[in-house]
């Protein structure tokens, strides 16, 4: 079976096209759109709205996969949560596709495609065999959450954020220390050669009974620390990046690792833009072969960061538990930009 | 304009219980307060009044729209919006705030609102609230328009 997948939640535009037969898969096409190659493709300055780059970003990327109705089975597209006006460039997109080309429509919620995402590795092979119960880390700018699940598509939150999101608190730790945005990324490389116990910072909610988070206070105790200090320096810089990952890295370890053991899950698999942070693979990977039995998944790199294969995955996953369902479901899809899992 | 002081979440949560006694409906709460302020903290403590119970950080999303499930509550719906990543005002205008703002059964609260504070000159009933960080309280001017 082929998939022809789109994703356009929110900044980055993807299309994807995967091919699955029984357990193996192939990938042959995984586009995702930067602002760079589109300024290349139109010799200009793009829009800065997300969803008028879409626009101009999705038909491109879908004669790039050059795929023709004859190539494709069925189309999976994201419809929340994200940004509406985002959203709903992908599924209008995908509608008519699916309409013209008469083939099934299914919708995909994006949280649960980056979990899904853990099924592949690398890109062609056979699906990875994770066992059940499983529990997933999913870790974003916009997402913090625990979920669990006792097969492929059967999900329970068990966990999320009561404020921030641990991106959103990466990206404004960033922007405390004058890193620029979004600067995730920048404080984990500052972080690198910095000491992760120089400043004293709270690990919030780390043995409350429960799975949920909170990185609001965290980052509001950064600031306290940087008004300490008279010069902020590039070391001051460092060992603040460390210090605040490590906080961040320690709270969300230890909620998985409990989560892992009240469930009895066989399997970790960690997803969302976040598990791009090397500290966090490197230590939630060791926290968990401690664990008896217990395997560790995490996305290859490059589908950490939103992208339309595990779109593909999620979609394909969806229509073999229940094909009737998406026939004809152009009609009757709507965005949700608040989508549950 | 008036001035308060929070000296904890306690403070804030009573703070929140003075403003919502006196919403109508279509009121704007517009904030301005630096990283770590606490104007998440006291936009969830201003959707408890309402019942809502979890208000999370709209940054990523922009804006985000939460119901109110009391029949005998004339307002319908808390809009919670975040300009801090926002670049242009277009984008709120794309997302559908007008929608929103002074529309009768609605309270907005918009977390940076000194990043449109031009645009909000074209509407009404607005409550503006500085929030100055401290060492170990934080400072509340409201101003309203």
């Amino acid at each position: 079976m082929k998939i022809l997948a789109i994703e356009s939640s929110c900044d980055e535009t993807a299309v994807a096209v995967l091919e699955v037969n029984g357990q193996n898969y192939k990938v042959l096409a995984n586009l995702v759109s930067s602002q760079i190659n589109i300024h290349k493709k139109y010799g200009g300055i793009v829009p800065e709205v997300a969803a008028r780059k879409h626009v101009e970003n999705i038909i491109p990327l879908l004669e790039e996969a050059k795929i023709t109705a004859s190539d494709i089975d069925i189309i999976g597209v994201v419809n929340g949560p994200g940004l509406v006006t985002s959203l709903i460039v992908g599924l209008e997109t995908a509608k008519t596709l699916s309409l013209l080309w008469q083939k099934p429509l299914v919708p995909v919620n994006h949280i649960k495609a980056h979990i899904q995402a853990n099924w592949l590795k690398g890109d062609s092979g056979s699906l990875q065999n994770i066992l059940f119960p499983a529990i997933s880390l999913i870790v974003s700018g916009g997402h913090t959450s625990l979920v669990s699940l006792s097969d492929k598509c059967k999900f329970k939150v068990v966990g999320e954020t009561r404020d921030d999101a641990v991106g959103e608190a990466f990206d404004k730790v960033a922007k405390l220390l004058d890193l620029g945005y979004p600067g995730g990324p920048i404080v984990s490389q500052k972080a690198i050669n910095g000491d992760p116990h120089k400043y004293k910072l709270p690990r919030p909610m780390i043995d409350a009974k429960n799975f949920e988070f909170s990185f609001s206070g965290l980052k509001t105790a950064v600031r306290y620390e940087i008004d300490k200090i008279k010069t902020i320096d590039d070391q001051v810089i460092q060992d603040m990046s460390a210090s605040f990952q490590q906080a961040a890295i320690e709270v969300l370890i230890k909620k998985t690792i409990k989560a892992t053991q009240k469930y009895k899950a066989k399997s970790v698999l960690l997803g969302g833009g976040v598990s791009a942070n090397n500290e966090l693979r490197l230590q939630l990977e060791k926290a968990v072969d401690e664990l008896d039995g217990v395997k560790f998944y995490q996305p290859d790199l490059e589908l950490t960061t939103d992208n339309a294969l595990m779109v593909a995955i999620s979609a394909y996953f969806e229509y073999s538990e229940n094909k009737a369902k998406y026939v004809n479901a152009w009609k009757k899809v709507k965005v949700n930009p608040n989508l549950e899992i | 304009m008036k001035k308060y002081i929070c000296k904890n979440e306690k403070d804030t949560a009573e703070l929140a219980k003075i403003l919502v006694k006196k919403f109508k409906g279509g009121e704007i709460i517009a904030l301005e307060g630096d990283l770590g302020a606490g104007k998440t903290t006291l936009t969830q403590y201003i959707g408890k009044e309402y019942k809502i119970k979890k208000i999370t950080s709209p940054t990523f999303v922009l804006m985000k729209v939460y119901a109110i499930n009391n029949a005998q509550c004339t307002i319908k719906n808390i809009v919670h919006v975040d300009c801090y990543r926002l670049d242009e005002v277009q984008e709120l205008f794309y997302l559908g705030i007008e929608e929103y703002l002074n529309k009768p059964d609605t309270i907005v609260v918009i977390e940076w609102a000194d990043k449109i504070k031009k645009y909000l000159k074209n509407f009404k009933k607005i409550t503006w609230i500085k929030i100055k960080i401290k060492k170990n309280y934080r400072i509340l001017e409201i101003k309203k328009t």
